[in-house]
């Protein structure tokens, strides 16, 4: 089964995206765990403790271009590279790229269907039975 | 002699659409909703109309102001163009400001144009720029200021006391206002000749993940700031209820005004509780709605707005004056969850039906949401298509010739009692709950939940259609020129905000603080009786504090916490 970490800005107070995806996934009978940091090293804290298989950041004003490339090093450093970085909210396009060099596996933006984002999801555990 | 069979013409026009009906359409199942899944028909009649009591709708200016706030609207004055900015350093976003201003940006009876403060959300939180929280935000969706300096390159050689001024700032709202004075004074405008309104949402805790003072405390601190704005500055509003909030976070349209009244009524409640009299200070509250995808819901919405509001100051709140009971600063914000990242031009459409709706409806003040909003904050030339909007609409339309022209509407009409009833339902079910037992046991917050979960199956489906997401996609990537932030933002605000402590007495800061410390103590100790809080923030703010080390007192002595 999979385990995820959904994880947000204590400073942001937009969950609305969160939640529902939250709920997506545990309707798929996924196991989904929701935490809010302040620094990006909490997250890793967290993923570690919590032994998940997927991290998810939501995050719709800013502060990600920092984050994200945060997380994805420090999970590097710490030997956590197994578990996937993903991201999700209004982030711009010119943005994803770079996200994309840095570590993140799949930035899910406005519009992204709730079936997608479980279907990639279901994917990665596929890949890593295999 | 025969008597003649008296002919009723309504009957005989329904009686032929009826046979019509059945002829054409046979077996046909119609399954008519508005978004929040009111049942409708497809036609409405006269006699729909006739069941509405005529006292609820009356004519404009006149109780229960269904039909607009004043006798005239927009022929006295045209709607206030209430676009909200913000972004990078104070003088960026002053910058944004005079060029939406040459661009039409229009103030209410002449006077000046708003300036609608958007703060970032570091500011908004109440953390200086050198927190380490703040990391990586500085300046991206709002302004960063914290400083009665940065207040100065915001707002020099404005004529304060001709402009409304909108701080979308939330918990530090008493703080911004007392750093607004400072401000202002030093400018030479009094603290009574200020014009504005704060957005002093202390519960957006009950909705959404913002964390917020403990609700018992919020109510304090809501009913003192209301009370100091309504002895000290005649043009503020207090506060705007926020709904718009609330139908972002998933909350159809009945929730919307019923959760937002439900905090109203709290709020009004408490205020009376510290010593006033409603008159005294319910006609300077605003209202902040959303225009979303339901076109008639959101007409029958401002009007349903105003006459909710009308029956509960008069009857509730037993006010006498019809200043109290006339809900006059509607602010209408076209939804930003109904535009989509995908063909954003689409967004244009969206918002130009969304605030011809808004001006159907007689709202005060209109925000039309930019196009690229699911993408970046406004760039200039998306922030100009909004103003372009408004100005086709006023100077092209001749909607504004008439007030509410929908009114009489069968349909209009019926709908506007039906939403009326349903929300008050739901206020009585608050009620009955008590509004801070809503919020705790997180009532609120699993309605909300449900609409938005309902909202997202039904896109899932496609039996919500949202062009160009799931009906009518394309893979085409339109480029777009969008807001970028400034990278070097951050530095500088952490350097003005570190130079600006360092030039500072401090030793009369931390004085100030401590004091203000005390008092908040002894006001949420006490309250309602014991001392007011602003004049010791006031203090604070002349002994140069800023707005991070203000807040931390609030933080610390009124409990912060997430929603439950």
């Amino acid at each position: 089964m999979e385990k995820i970490l959904l994880a947000k800005s204590s400073l942001e107070g937009h969950d609305r995206g969160a939640r529902t995806v939250a709920r997506a996934m545990r309707d798929a009978g996924m196991e989904v765990i929701f935490i809010r940091f302040d620094t990006p090293d909490e997250v890793i804290r967290a993923a570690e403790q919590e032994d998940v298989d997927v991290i998810g950041i939501s995050a719709s004003i800013g502060g990600y271009d920092y984050v994200l490339p945060e997380i994805a090093k420090g999970l590097k450093e710490k030997g956590l590279g197994h578990i996937t970085l993903i991201a999700g909210g209004v982030i711009p396009l010119y943005d994803i790229p770079d996200l994309l060099k840095k570590g993140v596996a799949k930035v899910f933006g406005p519009g992204s269907s709730l079936g997608e984002i479980v279907d990639y999801i279901r994917s990665l555990d596929k890949a890593k039975a295999t | 002699m025969t008597a003649e069979k008296v002919i009723n013409p309504e009957e005989k026009a329904e009686d032929e659409w009826q046979r019509a009906y059945d002829k054409r359409y046979k077996s046909l199942e119609l399954d008519l909703k508005t978004a929040a899944g009111i049942p409708i028909k497809p036609v409405y009649s006269p006699k729909d109309a006739r069941e509405v009591n005529y006292e609820n709708i009356g004519m404009p200016g006149v109780y229960p102001f269904t039909r607009g706030s004043h006798p005239l609207m927009y022929q006295y004055t045209r709607w206030t163009t209430q676009q909200g900015f913000g972004f990078g350093l104070p003088e960026h976003t002053r910058e944004r400001y005079d060029v939406l201003r040459r661009e039409g940006l229009s103030g209410y009876a002449g006077m000046e144009a708003p300036f609608f403060l958007i703060g970032d959300e570091v500011t908004t939180a109440g953390y200086d720029p050198d927190n380490p929280i703040a990391k990586g935000r500085v300046g991206k969706c709002g302004v960063s200021w914290c400083t009665t300096r940065d207040l100065e390159r915001l707002f020099h050689d404005l004529p304060l006391d001709k402009m409304f001024t909108v701080w979308n700032i939330f918990l530090p709202s008493p703080i911004a206002l007392a750093m607004y004075i400072v401000t202002a004074e030093k400018m030479g405008f009094p603290t009574k000749s200020l014009r504005g309104v704060s957005c002093f949402y202390v519960f957006e805790q009950m909705f959404m993940d913002h964390p917020g003072y403990e609700p018992e405390n919020a109510l304090k601190l809501a009913a003192e700031h209301t009370k100091f704005c309504a002895r000290n500055i005649p043009y503020w509003n207090s506060t705007s209820f926020d709904g718009y909030a609330l139908q972002e976070t998933g909350a159809n349209a009945v929730q919307e005004l019923a959760f937002m009244f439900a905090e109203a009524i709290a709020t009004t409640e408490a205020t009376m509780k510290a010593g006033l009299s409603p008159d005294d200070f319910v006609s300077r509250f605003g209202f902040h709605i959303a225009a979303g995808d339901d076109f008639f819901e959101n007409v029958c919405k401002i009007r349903a707005l105003r006459q909710i509001w009308a029956r509960l100051t008069k009857e509730r709140f037993g006010c006498q004056q019809a200043k109290s009971w006339r809900a006059s600063t509607i602010q209408v914000e076209t939804a930003g969850d109904s535009l989509t990242a995908q063909q954003p031009l689409n967004n244009i459409a969206r918002a130009a039906i969304q605030t011809l709706a808004a001006v159907l409806g007689s709202a005060n003040s209109i925000w039309t949401t930019h196009y690229d909003e699911a993408l970046s904050i406004p760039t200039e030339e998306s922030a100009t298509i909004c103003l372009r909007t408004q100005q086709i609409i006023l100077h092209e339309t001749n909607v504004p010739n008439v007030v509410d022209p929908l009114g009489g509407s069968y349909y209009v009409e019926w709908l506007t009692n039906k939403m009326v009833e349903d929300v008050m339902a739901l206020i009585r079910k608050i009620d009955d709950m008590t509004f801070v037992e809503a919020i705790k046991n997180g009532w609120i917050r699993q309605e909300i939940e449900g609409s938005a979960w309902e909202y997202r199956k039904a896109l899932e489906t496609g039996d919500r259609v949202k062009v160009g997401v799931n009906k009518y996609a394309t893979d085409d990537k339109l480029e777009m020129r969008l807001h970028k932030a400034d990278p070097e933002v951050e530095k500088i605000a952490i350097q003005r905000v570190q130079e600006f402590r360092a030039q500072r007495d401090s030793q009369k800061t931390d004085k100030a603080l401590q004091k203000m410390r005390q008092v908040a103590e002894n006001f949420r100790d006490m309250w309602p009786d014991g001392p007011e809080i602003m004049p010791a923030i006031i203090e604070a703010v002349r002994a140069d504090a800023t707005l991070g080390e203000m807040m931390e007192v609030m933080r610390q002595t009124f409990g912060f916490r997430y929603s439950y």
